[in-house]
């Protein structure tokens, strides 16, 4: 039988944290915007999502009618569980920069945001459109890959069961176009204000609790 | 705080430096190497860091290279975890273990292989799912959007019962030696009850399989560039196949050829969607009538022998954009 006091034995027993340590720069990846929106010309980026053309059709339309700019057809990847290849990267890099639609599942939000990422990070202004009940899951994603601040611009969910008219009368308001066509302009900075945190706020951050190497 | 806290709800082991020490013993590893960067949070693992969650687990020191090398095999590119861990489909990587480790630590190939009562296949599995969760963030709810997830992404491992298969074992298939000993991660769903008693042919058999695995329900019937389709046997039927000298390779191509869904119930369900989605291009001009496969080709369906006694075999749905991915565990 030891003599130890059970604090005593309690503080002899190291417990190692299972969380990562933090080890992001705290920089984003985000790109300078545009000066304005005058001659403009804007991508429309599909991930391939059910309507998503027919959303972003509408955001262009609305896009072309109230500023000087011009958009593309839409311009689709493979398939929304997977990244975009490399060479549709540098068609998009062509324009002044990219609207992309829609994260409405988890994998296709995921690799939307991945998608965003590498524009940003060439350079590339980038809006990413999400249904409301995968922003939290997006701006998580975008935060630790060194995004923090990409513009996220939250729809109402569900979109998928919605017939391409509605697609573009209830979901395409002019809201989010206006909100959209503003994230291209102002400065990342600015950015970051708005969109950090903005949707994950009331959600508890487990890997952050200040843990390490404590003690029983 | 002094304790951590479960990821999954079950109790756990505190992982105190003694412990995880036990695990790093088992490895040639440095505990603070990178194995790689966990999605979706994209956070470095280190080699201790899965040790201190496999303590957690319950995972003994002897299973800890078949988890590191678990890990290692679903942060490859091919398997598309990022996608796996964050979707609203039920899928999470499943572990099939090869080869003499299997003896060696005690995995259980037979009865009940895929249910409660062994801690190596019970452990593994669920220290994955702590690594996925604490270091990549696969969080239910955040990280992790499963409509309603599944009893498997508790941890599914099982070990393919090689005595009893009258083929080459899953890792041997994919060419390494029987005397290696291997991991192979699939991200797929729960596995599906196969039912049959009555069939005294290969063909009786593998078409009662072909018949449960083709429905338009599942990811494969739409989302099938990629995907793998898992057969799981059990020796008894395995035998069966066998016995009318079919080759694993026959029971591929027949399942191939058989495990089809006519154009006409694709259409308008599942992700049917002509401009992509996912839905294959080469199946755009195909008649109603047209049977499609669950399958880019024969080689992608994987047929593995697990359990013990009974005319019961499995199967499991893919994630369907993803490769499921073999590596070795070092000695």
């Amino acid at each position: 039988m030891s003599n130890q006091t059970i604090d005593e034995r309690s503080e002899a027993v190291e417990i190692l944290s299972p969380y990562p340590e933090n080890t992001g720069s705290g920089d984003s990846v985000l790109a300078n915007r545009l000066q304005s929106l005058d001659g403009a010309s804007l991508a429309l980026f599909s991930n391939n999502k059910l309507n998503a053309d027919h959303f972003l059709n509408g955001v262009g339309e609305y896009m072309e009618a109230h500023f000087d700019t011009s958009v593309t057809d839409v311009i689709y990847k493979n398939v929304a569980t997977s990244p975009a290849s490399d060479e549709l990267y540098e068609t998009l890099g062509e324009y002044d920069a990219v609207l992309v639609a829609y994260g409405d599942c988890g994998s296709c939000s995921s690799w939307t945001v991945h998608d965003a990422i590498q524009l940003e990070t060439a350079g590339v202004p980038t809006v990413v459109f999400c249904s409301t009940e995968f922003t939290a899951l997006a701006q998580f994603e975008a935060e630790k890959q060194e995004c923090p601040g990409l513009p996220i611009v939250e729809f109402e969910h569900p979109i998928a069961d919605l017939t391409p008219d509605a697609v573009r009368s209830k979901r395409v308001t002019p809201d989010i176009c206006e909100e959209a066509a503003e994230t291209l302009t102002l400065p990342p900075e600015r950015l970051r204000e708005l969109y950090e945190g903005r949707y994950i706020s009331d959600i508890d951050h487990r890997e952050d609790v200040s843990f390490g190497a404590c003690t029983i | 705080m002094s304790e951590v806290s479960s990821p999954d709800g079950l109790p756990i082991i505190q992982p105190t430096r003694d412990k995880v020490n036990e695990l790093l013993d088992h490895v040639d590893r440095n505990a603070d190497e990178v194995v790689g960067k966990v999605p979706p949070h994209y956070q470095e693992a280190t080699v201790q860091l899965a040790a201190v969650n496999s303590v957690m687990a319950g995972c003994a020191p002897e299973c800890f290279p078949v988890v590191l090398a678990a890990l290692e095999a679903s942060l490859e590119e091919q398997f598309n975890l990022y996608g796996a861990l964050a979707t609203t489909h039920p899928c999470w990587p499943s572990v099939v273990v090869n080869g003499p480790i299997i003896d060696e630590v005690g995995f259980n190939a037979g009865a009940n292989a895929y249910g409660q009562g062994n801690r190596a296949n019970a452990t593994v599995g669920r220290s994955l799912t702590f690594i996925y969760m604490n270091v990549g963030g696969a969080v239910p709810n955040t990280g992790d959007k499963a409509t309603q997830g599944g009893p498997h992404k508790f941890g599914l491992c099982v070990a393919e019962n090689e005595a009893e298969s009258p083929w080459d074992p899953l890792h041997v298939e994919r060419g390494y030696d029987p005397d290696q000993s291997a991991v192979t991660v699939v991200a797929s769903e729960a596995p599906h009850n196969i039912n049959d008693h009555i069939s005294e042919s290969a063909a009786g058999i593998v078409t009662t399989a072909a018949r449960s695995m083709a429905v338009p329900g599942t990811n494969l019937a739409y989302l099938n560039e990629r995907g793998e389709p898992h057969l799981v046997l059990s020796p008894e039927h395995a035998s069966t196949i066998a016995r009318d000298g079919w080759t694993k390779k026959d029971v591929k191509q027949f399942l191939y050829d058989t495990a089809r869904i006519p154009m006409y119930d694709l259409k308008g369900r599942g992700m049917y969607d002509e401009k992509g989605g996912g839905w294959p291009k080469r199946f755009n001009n195909a008649a109603d009538h047209t049977e499609l496969p669950i399958a880019e080709s024969p080689e992608k369906f994987i047929v593995t022998v697990t359990g013990g006694a009974g005319r019961q075999s499995l199967f499991h749905p893919s994630f369907g954009d993803t490769e499921s991915v073999t590596r070795t565990i070092p000695e």
